[in-house]
């Protein structure tokens, strides 16, 4: 800023503040962040105009493209909460959405600037079981949503557990992120209160081939098997059906929180690491060939005549053996601050997984995995949480009205 | 019958019970060929409704009746925002929740007059305490 101070400066100067506030704090940040020389302003916008679009029989942020950061927040309604302020509350996280994802500012978006840039913006929203139970509505909730059985493997903490509402806010722009979320939860602070937050990250945008399966912080090919966006197949996988009542075109989203033992894992050589997990460290490929989409051969083994995928390999624990246990995989890594001290580092993986019946399929694999998979040595669940991901609206109608509106 | 001048992404701010006064955000667009000016507004939940601007007076800022009424150019728009011209609800007669629905009645210097539903949102800025025109900052 040079020349005399302007009226808004001044003004924040003398603290009159609230007012005018943002338009200062405006200013000092295009003086501080206009660094770039001339020449570095030509290049085109690569993607940040890439806009999900938010209208629609499904919520985005399951069938779309995973972007490669995602914030999963879980909140919980204050105890005044009924079903006219959950309903406002609802509508306001609509529009929020809605604009946003469109790449224009929300209503009351005191930084709209950092809304210009959606980056495949999505904003999904989901009701816990402890949401229907606090409201009342036990008798709609939809079957498919239970809560998953303690595991002998679990050590849970509630920190990471739980929640009567998800947002999850996903975009491969990390400040796009930032200002939705905050915005969302700002919305919604006189409602709730947050539980918990988890960031994660994928492979940047444009730093791997288009669709390629992501790495989690073992470095392992994760997630190869998936239902593909826009089949009959994901549809019958992921979506509840017409027999669901006001829950048709919704879905079921496990959030589990996965601490990794990366001190434990760097002790582990390549080939014990590939026995654990069945797939080849270089390109998932499984132990007995061919390529990451190859099927695996269970049955296939070695000149000793022991199993080339062992019985402890993590694919041959987490496979569906009926069709019906199929689910849409879309984890991210977390790689959060460690403790001050000798730790040097708290990884590990937020899994996501959507499916139309929580008890039919997500349930087996898990009990399987928890039975006997190799790669618990190194893996602890330390959250959970379940929630009913809302049917999508048309334009002009609001998230959960399906459910709320028919009680 | 098609009105000139048409009224988004309107908005008010939520009030709690003790306070008294609200105001109403949005973007006016003139779509005729005439400049046309907001002169009057008004709503069921408040008892008192002025347009305000905000002007700069012995180098503060200061929130006072737009003489006049607010003018939307010819295909052009007017933004009411904090900070700037806005429609200031006084003598409210309870709380506006966030989420709730309110209903304004924009009244035109061109006879016309449009409805528009603004939607209340929490916010913590455009926190005025309109004392006719005097310094909000004094001392």
């Amino acid at each position: 800023v040079t020349g005399a101070p302007s009226p808004s400066r001044r003004r924040f100067l003398t603290g009159g503040a609230a007012f005018l506030g943002g338009a200062t704090v405006g200013v000092a940040g295009a003086s501080a962040w206009a660094s770039s020389s001339p020449e570095d302003d030509v290049s085109p916008v690569a993607w940040g105009d890439d806009a999900v679009p938010f209208w629609g029989e499904h919520q985005a942020g399951v069938e779309t493209p995973a972007t490669a950061r995602l914030t999963v927040v879980a909140l919980d309604l204050r105890d005044d909460a009924d079903l006219t302020s959950v309903e406002r509350l609802l509508r306001i996280w609509t529009d929020d959405a809605a604009r946003l994802m469109a790449g224009d500012a929300a209503l009351a978006d005191m930084e709209p600037e950092l809304a210009a840039r959606p980056s495949r913006l999505t904003v999904t929203v989901g009701f816990g079981p402890s949401f229907f139970e606090g409201l009342g509505l036990q008798d709609r909730q939809p079957a498919g949503l239970i809560e998953v059985p303690p595991m002998p493997i679990d050590r849970l903490q509630p920190r990471w557990s739980g929640g009567d509402l998800l947002l999850q806010v996903g975009s491969d722009d990390p400040v796009t992120v930032a200002h939705a979320v905050r915005l969302l939860l700002r919305d919604s602070r006189v409602f709730a209160d947050v539980r918990w937050v988890q960031p994660g990250f994928r492979e940047a945008r444009g730093s791997t081939a288009k669709g390629a399966t992501p790495r989690n912080l073992f470095g392992q090919v994760d997630g190869t098997v998936n239902p593909e966006p826009g089949s009959d197949d994901f549809a019958s996988v992921v979506w509840a059906g017409e027999d669901a009542d006001w829950f048709a075109g919704g879905t079921t989203m496990v959030v589990r929180r996965i601490a990794f033992d990366l001190d434990g894992w760097d002790a582990v050589d390549r080939a014990d690491r590939e026995l654990v997990i069945g797939r080849r460290l270089t390109d998932g490929a499984p132990l007995t060939g061919g390529d990451e989409d190859t099927p695996p051969d269970l049955e296939a083994t070695d000149a000793d005549g022991l199993l080339v995928i062992p019985e402890f390999a993590h694919i041959r624990r987490a496979r569906a053996v009926r069709p019906e246990q199929r689910m849409l995989r879309r984890g991210y890594s977390y790689d959060d601050p460690p403790a001050p001290g000798a730790e040097i580092s708290d990884s590990g993986l937020i899994f996501i997984s959507f499916q139309a019946d929580i008890g039919r399929q997500f349930v087996p694999v898990q009990e399987r995995l928890a039975e006997l998979d190799l790669l618990n040595t190194w893996t602890t669940p330390i959250g959970s949480a379940v929630f009913a991901i809302v049917p999508g609206v048309q334009d002009g109608d609001w998230l959960g009205s399906s459910l709320l509106q028919g009680s | 019958v098609t009105e000139a001048v048409s009224m988004s992404d309107a908005w008010v701010k939520a009030v709690s019970d003790d306070e008294e006064m609200s105001a109403a955000f949005g973007v006016l667009t003139n779509a005729s060929a005439d400049g046309i000016t907001l002169v009057s507004a008004s709503t069921s939940v408040a008892g008192m409704v002025e347009l305000h601007e905000v002007v700069m007076k012995d180098g503060s800022m200061v929130m006072q009746p737009k003489e006049g009424g607010i003018p939307v150019p010819a295909e052009g728009e007017a933004t009411l925002e904090p900070g700037g011209d806005h429609i200031m609800l006084m003598e409210l007669g309870g709380t506006i929740e966030p989420g709730e629905v309110v209903t304004l009645e924009l009244e035109f210097d061109d006879g016309s007059s449009i409805t528009v539903d603004a939607t209340a949102k929490e916010f913590s800025g455009a926190d005025e305490d309109y004392n006719g025109g005097q310094s909000m900052d004094e001392g």
